[in-house]
């Protein structure tokens, strides 16, 4: 399936930071100002618009859900997917 | 003190930055808000009997903290643990029941009083060795009688305010169309 993508926040970075969660307010191009929750529990999780995508989850990279999906590269930068159109 | 002049009392207050995702955050448990400052021009008041009607009566500083002492069994030299209380300065103060002064800071008081539990707010007060920086609000009371034309200000306060925090510029991301992320 394909997605809109824009990158969110580098993992190594995050991790570095350790806090529990932190939000990152961002505008996305063609679609404004935007804000994401990311989380650190059993997994690295973004919540966006009521969708919680968690990485890896169930060993699956991009992990899809709802119409969204989250995925993370090579250099450990993570990407959210968001609906074409939104 | 200004120009060596006169002390001086600031207040400075500040307002808690609103983000959008604020109220969807309360329903997550997980949450830990980093919260970010916007300050306001700050206040001063100049405690001057001729300009505000207020004069200094006495100051104090006091720095206290808490020391325990625990002897050993093998007679070595003791163990002293130490924890800070507060380290605040107490003002008293004389002003004339219809000074300028003696209503500002009482106004201001009252301004403060709700953003205590915000913290959106810090006391700068200057007066040669008796000086504190953004510190906040401990106790504060006006007296006055019918017989005295005079009404005594009891101002205490404490160093502990947090520094406000700058906004972060928002950044602008680029977007790819895809299956994954660069095409």
């Amino acid at each position: 399936m394909q997605y809109n993508w824009f990158k969110i926040f580098n993992l190594i970075d995050f991790q570095g930071l350790n806090l529990v969660s932190k939000e990152y307010v961002l505008v996305l191009e063609g679609l404004g100002e935007k804000t994401f929750l990311v989380t650190r529990g059993n997994l690295i999780s973004i919540t966006y618009d009521g969708v919680q995508l968690s990485l890896s989850l169930n060993d699956k990279n991009p992990f899809e859900f709802d119409e969204h999906a989250i995925y993370k590269d090579e250099n450990d930068d993570v990407f959210i997917g968001l609906p074409i159109g939104e | 003190m200004l120009g060596g002049q006169d002390p001086i009392i600031i207040f400075q207050l500040s307002k808690l930055a609103d983000t959008g995702f604020a109220q969807r955050l309360s329903r997550i448990p997980l949450v830990s808000e980093i919260p970010t400052l916007v300050e306001m021009p700050p206040i001063p008041v100049y405690l001057n009997e001729q300009l505000t009607g207020v004069y200094i009566d006495s100051e104090s500083k006091n720095i206290d903290i808490e020391t325990e002492t625990e002897t050993l069994e093998n007679g070595a030299e003791p163990e002293v643990n130490q924890k800070g209380i507060g380290s605040g300065v107490t003002i008293n103060m004389f002003a004339k029941k219809d000074s300028l002064g003696l209503t500002l800071i009482a106004a201001l008081l009252d301004v403060v009083f709700d953003k205590v539990t915000s913290k959106e707010y810090a006391i700068t007060y200057i007066n040669g060795p008796t000086t504190i920086f953004r510190a906040v609000l401990r106790s504060f009371a006006i007296d006055q009688n019918a017989e005295n034309e005079l009404a005594t200000i009891k101002i205490e306060l404490t160093k502990g305010s947090k520094q406000p925090k700058k906004i972060e510029p928002t950044v602008t991301v680029p977007g790819s169309v895809g299956t994954l992320p660069g095409g």
